[in-house]
């Protein structure tokens, strides 16, 4: 109900996108690999617009936020950083998974969380993280070759893109595009489910001292 | 009479008349009168009549038949379907083809040999190209017996003109002035595929219109996740300030927003629901609670909520910590203020 409101663009921009998908779709077929690429693409700029997705998204995103709120409440003297951080953790988990694990992000993303739950668990994470990055750092330092300017983009490209660093060139573009597009909806849930919050709450943020 | 014309064919080809030329004998020989331009000549299929024009390119003392012989799913069986009109036209098309090519543009030039089914697309593309005919076509000559020679690459493409019949292998004729071999082919073949996957992006990705060049469309694309991871994380911290108390009743705060805005219609789908969380992987037990909650219209949610007291009237109005979010409010704005 609130999410048909908050998000008014859908419609319009869901229409848009899938007009220019169709729009470039080829007139002839390709081999597989082919076809599944063009498949995600166009899907992704679809899927991450319908309204149905975003409901999705938006009622996983404040159930999510509520049990993280709550399992906060126990430790009350929390950092908004950290606060903010874990917010921000778990709604990308909860992007990840309306993805489906059709992509590689969400599944790096989704598997990220079970790698950190377990180094929390080895106390030895904290020295194996800090070799690791001190070796990569003489690598990168003795090996000055200086890649071409659109490879270099790309590596950065591939960095930014949560699991996509040893990611041939396509797919890192394929996975980009979903990604930018959950990206999107991710922050017009948030800021719709924000407004809303603090539009239900004026008078506690305006209490000064 | 096909036998008459493939040995004036025949004899055309050893002069090396250009394909225009040629073409225009040709006519001349089934209409005397028939004097039109190329142009109108091809979008009107009903001239040509297929039996004659099979012979034109049937030839078999030339290496051609070469090509249309190593598609072999369905280049002799047209050929010999005559009568068809759309046939002829195919022949010819193909022939443009070849002479054509130097002047499309990047996206377009990959042509595929044998297939009637493109036509359609044929037809759109070769509207004035007569007057390349005549320079190209020794060289488009040439290549097709090149092509002929060389043996199957297997080849995808997103131009509209490659072929369907034969999903792995497509012959592809290299545009004019460009390498033929393997190499370049896949080189190019890689090269399309990564420029589409660009063109998506550049769609996605705001204000990348003007942008050419994969360096700028790729700076713009890197600014613009980087941005929206940034926002993500401004509005996760908003959303930390707002971070009511547990008893915060999500339901009350909706009610209020329908009350004072437009209504807005709940859209009740429990099996959303359903489907959503069954790939929900923190909490199973606390995505059955929200299935059984029916949880789209927000109205249960108090029932998560074991905390809560009397969701339906409590909310933040109490106040019940308003020191606690004073500090998270305070330290937002200091942080906001640097």
């Amino acid at each position: 109900m609130v999410n048909s409101n908050l998000f008014p663009s859908i419609e319009a921009t869901g229409g848009e996108s899938s007009t220019e998908s169709r729009r470039k779709k080829p007139r002839i077929s390709e081999t597989e690999a082919e076809i599944e690429a063009r498949r995600i693409n166009e899907e992704s700029l679809k899927r991450w617009k319908t309204n149905r997705v975003q409901q999705i998204y938006a009622s996983k995103l404040v159930e999510a936020l509520r049990r993280v709120r709550q399992r906060s409440t126990n430790e009350p003297d929390k950092v908004v950083s950290v606060a903010a951080r874990e917010i921000r953790e778990t709604a990308d988990r909860v992007l990840a998974a309306s993805a489906k694990g059709t992509t590689r992000w969400s599944r790096a993303i989704l598997a990220s969380r079970v790698r950190a739950k377990l180094k929390k668990h080895k106390k030895a994470a904290k020295k194996s993280a800090g070799n690791c990055k001190s070796r990569k750092a003489a690598a990168t330092e003795t090996n000055r070759i200086k890649l071409p300017a659109v490879d270099r983009k790309l590596k950065f490209l591939g960095r930014l893109v949560p699991g996509c660093r040893k990611v041939s060139v396509p797919n890192l573009l394929d996975e980009a595009t979903d990604y930018i597009a959950a990206l999107e909806m991710q922050v017009r849930a948030m800021e719709a489910l924000a407004e809303l919050l603090t539009a239900a709450a004026p008078r506690t943020t305006l209490t000064g001292p | 009479m096909n036998r008459a014309i493939e040995a004036d064919l025949l004899l055309n080809y050893n002069t090396d008349m250009s394909v225009l030329e040629r073409q225009r004998a040709h006519l001349k020989y089934l209409n005397p009168g028939f004097d039109s331009p190329l142009a109108g000549f091809f979008s009107d299929s009903s001239m040509i009549n297929g039996g004659v024009i099979d012979g034109f390119l049937g030839t078999d003392g030339l290496n051609l038949p070469m090509i249309y012989g190593d598609t072999t799913v369905e280049g002799d069986p047209r050929l010999s379907i005559s009568p068809e009109t759309m046939i002829g036209t195919g022949n010819f098309k193909k022939r443009k083809f070849d002479t054509e090519t130097k002047d499309c543009d990047g996206k377009k030039k990959k042509i595929m040999m044998m297939n009637r089914e493109d036509e359609v697309e044929e037809e759109e593309d070769e509207k004035s190209k007569l007057t390349e005919q005549n320079n190209g076509s020794t060289r488009s000559i040439k290549k097709m017996k090149n092509k002929a020679k060389k043996e199957e690459n297997s080849y995808s493409s997103d131009s509209s003109k490659v072929t369907i019949q034969k999903t792995d292998y497509i012959h592809v004729r290299a545009r004019r002035g460009q390498a033929t071999d393997s190499h370049s082919i896949a080189e190019r073949v890689r090269r399309e595929k990564i420029s589409e996957r660009m063109k998506f992006l550049q769609d996605l990705v705001p204000g990348c219109d003007k942008i050419t060049g994969k360096a700028g469309m790729l700076d713009e694309i890197i600014n613009y996740v980087q941005s929206l991871q940034r926002q993500i994380e401004f509005l996760s911290m908003k959303l930390a300030v707002v971070n009511p108390r547990p008893d915060f009743d999500m339901d009350d705060i909706f009610a209020k927003e329908v009350a004072s805005s437009t209504p807005m219609t709940v859209v009740p789908s429990p099996e959303m629901v359903n489907s959503g969380y069954s790939h929900e992987m923190v909490n199973s037990g606390y995505s059955n609670e929200m299935v059984s909650s029916g949880y789209l219209h927000f109205n249960p949610m108090q029932q998560v909520d074991t905390t809560s007291s009397d969701p339906l009237s409590s909310c933040f109005n109490n106040g019940q910590a308003p020191s606690m979010w004073d500090s998270h409010v305070q330290n937002l704005y200091g942080s906001l203020g640097v």
